[in-house]
């Protein structure tokens, strides 16, 4: 919010060269301008959600890898009628 | 070659360069800083806080320079516009009011650009500063331009990308606005 007043006295000063270089600085604006644009440096296992997302795909593999192997070690093993012929 | 063909052909490459890599903006902010440190600080009036719009202002040039398109405009304008917006989202984010002096003289020239009380008069004077407190700043900036910073139609119709004819009629409805809202606490 902003209100206006006329100045009747003197005429707004402007700042000097030597002023405005007290806020003239690069090397800052870089600085920002990375924690804008680079990724969040926090660990995926500090990420809570993050963490428990990959135990459940982790658990999940292991499950699928597991009732496969089973599937594979039932279709080698051969029936007991087979056996008997 | 004059110095504004030159100016154009300059900031051409620096932008360009800062396209290609962000971090070449820097020629870019050595050039523009102290312009638009002045820009922010005439309609702030406080050395800290135009320091601090100046690094937002630079900081979204920085972020948003790959999308920036020649349009044949100067490349300053494009600066300046977000240097407006970054002035405009600080007045309208303070809690308190801020109070921007302007000088007696622009006062009595946009009495008499709109023909509304008596320039001499110091209640009138004070009045129009009310008027002007309560328009909305996108429609405030325009009177500042034109009447506290003293631009030429020609820098309104660069800063806001139209042509002079459409920066005349821009202006001339926020006068009208601001005659009728005179006209109506009278």
């Amino acid at each position: 919010m902003r209100k206006y007043k006329v100045n009747r006295e003197q005429p707004v000063k402007l700042p000097s060269k030597e002023a405005m270089a007290k806020y003239k600085d690069f090397s800052r604006l870089t600085h920002e301008y990375d924690n804008v644009v680079k990724r969040p440096k926090k660990p995926l296992y500090k990420d809570k959600k993050m963490f428990i997302f990959i135990i459940i795909v982790a658990l999940l593999a292991v499950l699928i890898a597991r009732s496969m192997a089973e599937e594979e070690a039932e279709e080698e093993t051969p029936s007991g009628t087979e056996a008997t012929e | 070659m004059d110095k504004t063909k030159s100016s154009y052909q300059e900031d051409k490459a620096l932008v360009l360069a800062a396209q290609k890599d962000a971090r070449a903006f820097g020629g870019l902010y050595d050039k523009y800083f102290e312009r638009i440190y002045l820009f922010i600080y005439k309609r702030v009036q406080d050395e800290a806080v135009a320091g601090d719009v100046c690094q937002d202002a630079m900081l979204k040039a920085m972020h948003n320079i790959k999308k920036y398109e020649d349009r044949g405009f100067p490349f300053s304008a494009w600066l300046y516009r977000i240097a407006s917006n970054e002035v405009n989202l600080y007045f309208r984010a303070q809690k308190k009011m801020v109070t921007v002096e302007v000088e007696d003289k622009h006062v009595k020239s946009v009495m008499l650009e709109i023909k509304i009380g008596s320039e001499e008069s110091e209640s009138d004077q004070d009045k129009l500063m009310k008027v002007l407190s309560n328009l909305k700043p996108e429609h405030v900036e325009i009177i500042e331009l034109r009447f506290f910073m003293q631009y030429s139609f020609k820098e309104i119709a660069e800063f806001y990308e139209i042509t002079e004819a459409n920066a005349k009629m821009r202006l001339y409805r926020i006068l009208d606005k601001i005659k009728k809202t005179w006209e109506t606490n009278s």
